[in-house]
């Protein structure tokens, strides 16, 4: 995710949430702290959870079934995308491991590709780097 | 933490005193320096980082040490580290649960002519991993180090990351669930 993403894309309107979660279920917060090391830039923001309640808020959003939690994905939210009572839909998704689509499995060359032309987007939309 | 990275500090002091420069024929390539690269199980989908150091003991024998932050592994030891004409390998013990105890990781690679890269391969049991190393500094320059963010704690309902979420609105945004280990 460093490499691929924060390293390539410098854009300041590009802003990442790390959650980091008992996915496996012997995590601890001070497993987090270390792993904030793998990605850290100004643009993210890290979280450290010991529940699995927040995987279970994305897991719709996702398009994951009800028996399977949103460890190992990689959301992605337009500008607009804002969360009320439930997050909102991303427009695309990435996993590991998952039972969704083969060709959205993690490869971070495609995820900044879709961050990208996100970004661009947002530009013809009105909302420059500079604003 | 930060008697963790001190403690990183330190041994990277102690081992650029242990290195010593030493004369090498002109021409021949040169390994001892500071390599920064990945093991590349599958490219952009599951890379492993890597720092591997190289540098000659007093006896002027080529020693080195590498880190693979995942594995929270650093200044590991190397048990040797081979040359033959524009090639290297190296190899270091570790305890794994598909290998057994000091199982040995073995690389085999190849300087680029400039000796500024060196490309290979991470002998597997289940077939040959690729790997890469870039020249970022001599034996004993100080590793690049970051200062950890800090870490939220998330409230039941998630809260913290809604307010985070919603107060970015206008920017894109990526959500990301992982485990930590």
């Amino acid at each position: 995710m460093q490499k691929y993403i924060l390293e390539e894309v410098s854009d300041p309107r590009l802003k990442v949430y790390m959650v980091w979660g008992p996915m496996l279920g012997e995590e601890t917060a001070e497993d987090a702290v270390v792993a904030t090391a793998f990605l850290h830039d100004q643009r993210s923001i890290h979280f450290w959870t010991p529940l699995h309640d927040v995987a279970k808020l994305f897991q719709g959003p996702a398009g994951l079934p009800a028996d399977e939690l949103a460890w190992d994905t990689f959301q992605l939210f337009s500008p607009t995308a804002e969360w009320g009572k439930t997050p909102p839909q991303p427009v695309y998704v990435m996993h590991v491991e998952k039972s969704l689509p083969k060709e959205l499995r993690l490869n971070g060359n495609t995820l900044r590709g879709q961050i990208e032309t996100l970004l661009s987007s947002a530009d013809s939309a009105g909302h420059s780097p500079a604003e | 933490m930060k008697s963790r990275v001190n403690l990183w500090r330190s041994a990277a002091v102690l081992l650029s005193a242990m290195f010593v420069t030493q004369p090498v024929v002109a021409d021949e390539p040169r390994f001892e320096g500071l390599w920064d690269g990945a093991i590349v199980f599958k490219a952009a989908e599951l890379e492993f980082e890597i720092t591997v150091e190289i540098g000659r003991d007093p006896q002027g024998e080529l020693v080195g040490t590498i880190d693979q932050p995942a594995e929270r592994m650093i200044f590991h030891p190397l048990e040797y580290v081979k040359t033959d004409g524009n090639n290297v390998s190296f190899e270091f013990l570790k305890n794994s649960e598909s290998r057994g105890a000091n199982a040995p990781f073995t690389f085999i690679g190849e300087i680029s002519e400039n000796g500024q890269k060196i490309s290979g391969h991470l002998v597997e049991h289940r077939g040959n991993i690729p790997f890469f190393l870039e020249r970022i500094g001599e034996p004993g320059s100080e590793r690049r180090t970051v200062d950890a963010p800090s870490v939220g704690d998330l409230a039941q309902d998630s809260k913290e990351l809604k307010a985070a979420f919603n107060r970015d609105t206008g920017d894109v945004r990526l959500v990301i669930l992982l485990s930590p280990t």
